[in-house]
């Protein structure tokens, strides 16, 4: 059941009458069934996957807090105070038994998304021809319940949560249905507070809620499907594209996906805010990033945060790390000693991000382009920081951020052509491409409507698609600008005379049913459902 | 206090031109990030001889220079 589909709203309203009419300590139960029933009209056969990834976890996790929990009853019943190494020497024999317990549990999980998602890849890599497992099939959402129910194994691991002792609510944690196809990939200490807590109807909260959902349902089936006819020119590798052709193709990509992945996380939050759960934020408005790093925090936000946690910080502040930093610094001095370590770990980082969203060499060039892009900034950081005092530079003049921004902006854009072409070496070509063909006239309208009309073959239907998802993308600058200003759209709407909020959701409404029933033939699926 | 001004000058160190003085929580409101936690956590295990472990890694603890030095008051 796609969250685009005319029987989603059908059924979260059912879920939520169902949800209400329970009793409060029960209505979890009623997520629970609604979530496992929501999968399995995916496919039953693959949700076996995700009870394996749920029992598996939950039973590692369990062992490993009784473990904890035996451990420090030991150490409370001995007789003396044990001194700091005899506290240390005690805790290293605990680590290394709830150690196993870690490995076993992730061996269950990444083992499997290993498998499903990148045998095909390895094999390729191994045998240096791409072998075909035809049977096997991704289950949807595999990398984000895999993530998620692994970063909950990792707390209980450093105890930074206590396992849950019954698997149905830890089940729920893993399942809940709208976050399970695209994130966000949310951490048990947070979601838990709300996911289980017996939630009362709270009308504010409902109203929020729905305006939330009816703002993703414009980013994506207004603004994001009708760009997809263009941006599939990029993805598909469709055709020899030069010069403003590509530019056209990669600018309408990148809107695409930001309102396909932003509005669908949109439609996931504003659901869970109908029964009272909260779900942690993914974007940030990421295209007023100044700077590539910023974007991370902006864009993708839980899994960048997941990375950071679980890969980047247990990575850099390893032994072997402080070992190697030494060394580093010996070799380089102090301010680029310390530097370079951490230009290691900023490549795995994006490294593990880049290959999380697919097993190609597309995505291994996007980690290192992101991490390499990131480096750079680390590695000139001094100079840049010289250079704006020589230059009186403030850091928050408005002019030096726009160009900031869209520094940001082409670089990322320049990324994602590569990205999302079909293979590297098309992307690469695309690229390439991208500095050819130009002439002075390229910019003027009239050249760029015959480029949308001869190399598009756009007719006044794309056209008129197209301007409307130009008015639809203004209407998102706009409110992203009143945000980025500490402004709550949603704010100013309620402060309006009901009149005047009934009319506005009337014609959203209806707009939406208008245009979306209108909409391209490549409505649908969301991009990111694929990851 | 002694350890405050040691925190203060690594984390200026670590970031040239950073505004300690400010009101502005450093992880919350954005006036470290990721790599400048891992420098300062590095920094902070060899200056003062300590192990700040993945438990401590909370944004709580390094919010301001206050909330560093006690982390690593409580790790001496």
């Amino acid at each position: 059941m796609l969250l685009t589909s005319f029987w989603f709203p059908l059924f979260v309203a059912a879920v939520c009458i169902l949800y209400y009419a329970m009793p409060k300590k029960w209505r979890w139960c009623v997520l629970l069934a609604a979530s496992y029933g929501f999968y399995c009209t995916f496919s039953v056969p693959l949700t076996g996957f995700l009870v394996f990834n749920t029992v598996s976890i939950f039973l590692c996790a369990r062992k490993m807090d009784s473990l904890e929990k035996k451990g420090a009853a030991q150490l409370a019943a001995l007789p003396q105070k044990p001194s700091r190494e005899e506290k240390k020497a005690f805790y290293k024999r605990l680590n290394a038994k709830k150690r196993a317990f870690l490995l076993l549990g992730l061996f269950c999980s990444l083992g499997v998304l290993i498998f499903m998602k990148y045998s095909n890849f390895l094999a390729g890599i191994f045998t240096g021809e791409p072998l075909t497992f035809a049977w096997i099939v991704l289950p949807i959402g595999l990398s984000f319940y895999t993530f998620q129910s692994v970063g909950y194994l990792i707390d209980v691991y450093s105890a930074k949560c206590e396992a849950d002792k019954n698997i149905f609510r830890y089940a729920l944690f893993v399942s809940f249905f709208p976050q399970i196809i695209q994130g966000p990939i949310g951490r048990y200490s947070a979601l838990s507070k709300t996911l289980f807590a017996e939630n009362t109807f709270h009308f504010e909260r409902f109203r929020h809620g729905i305006l939330t959902i009816l703002w993703g349902y414009f980013k994506k089936l207004i603004i994001a499907d009708r760009l997809a006819a263009l941006g599939a020119f990029l993805s598909a590798g469709a055709g020899e594209l030069a010069g403003m052709e590509v530019l056209i193709v990669a600018l309408a990509y990148t809107f695409q996906l930001y309102c396909d992945f932003s509005g669908g996380i949109d439609i996931v939050r504003g659901v869970a805010q109908l029964f009272g759960v909260s779900l942690a934020k993914n974007f940030e408005r990421p295209f007023f990033a100044t700077s590539v790093t910023e974007f991370w925090r902006r864009w993708h936000i839980s899994l960048g945060a997941w990375v950071r946690e679980y890969v980047f910080y247990p990575l850099s502040l390893s032994g072997a790390w402080a070992k190697l930093t030494k060394k580093t610094i010996k070799a380089l001095g102090k301010t680029y000693g310390k530097i370079v370590p951490l230009c290691l770990s900023t490549i795995v980082l994006f490294l593990v991000i880049g290959i999380w969203h697919g097993a190609s060499w597309n995505y291994v060039f996007y980690g290192f382009a992101n991490g390499g892009i990131v480096c750079f900034g680390l590695l000139c950081e001094p100079l840049f920081f010289k250079w704006k005092k020589a230059w009186h530079v403030r850091e928050n003049a408005l002019w030096f951020r726009v160009l900031q921004m869209l520094r940001t902006f082409i670089l990322l854009c320049l990324v994602r052509i590569v990205t999302v072409s079909p293979t590297l070496s098309a992307g690469l070509g695309h690229l390439k491409n991208l500095f050819s063909g130009w002439s002075l006239s390229s910019f003027s309208p009239r050249s760029i409507l015959s480029t949308l009309k001869d190399t598009f073959s756009f007719d006044i239907f794309d056209f008129l698609n197209l301007a409307i998802a130009i008015a639809g993308l203004l209407v998102v600058f706009v409110v992203s600008l009143l945000q980025e200003n500490k402004k709550s759209v949603s704010g100013i709407y309620c402060r309006c005379p009901a009149l005047v909020r009934w009319l506005v959701l009337l014609v959203v409404v209806s707009g939406l049913i208008f245009l979306a029933a209108s909409g391209t033939s490549l409505t649908g699926g969301f991009l990111y459902a694929r990851f | 206090m002694e350890t405050q001004e040691k925190i203060r000058e690594i984390l200026l160190e670590i970031r040239e031109g950073i505004d300690l003085d400010s009101d502005r929580l450093l992880v919350d409101d954005g006036v470290i990030d990721s790599f400048d936690v891992a420098a300062l956590v590095n920094a902070l295990n060899e200056e003062f001889d300590i192990k700040i472990t993945l438990r401590d890694l909370v944004p709580e603890n390094f919010n301001s220079i206050a909330a560093i030095a006690a982390l690593v008051e409580r790790l001496i």
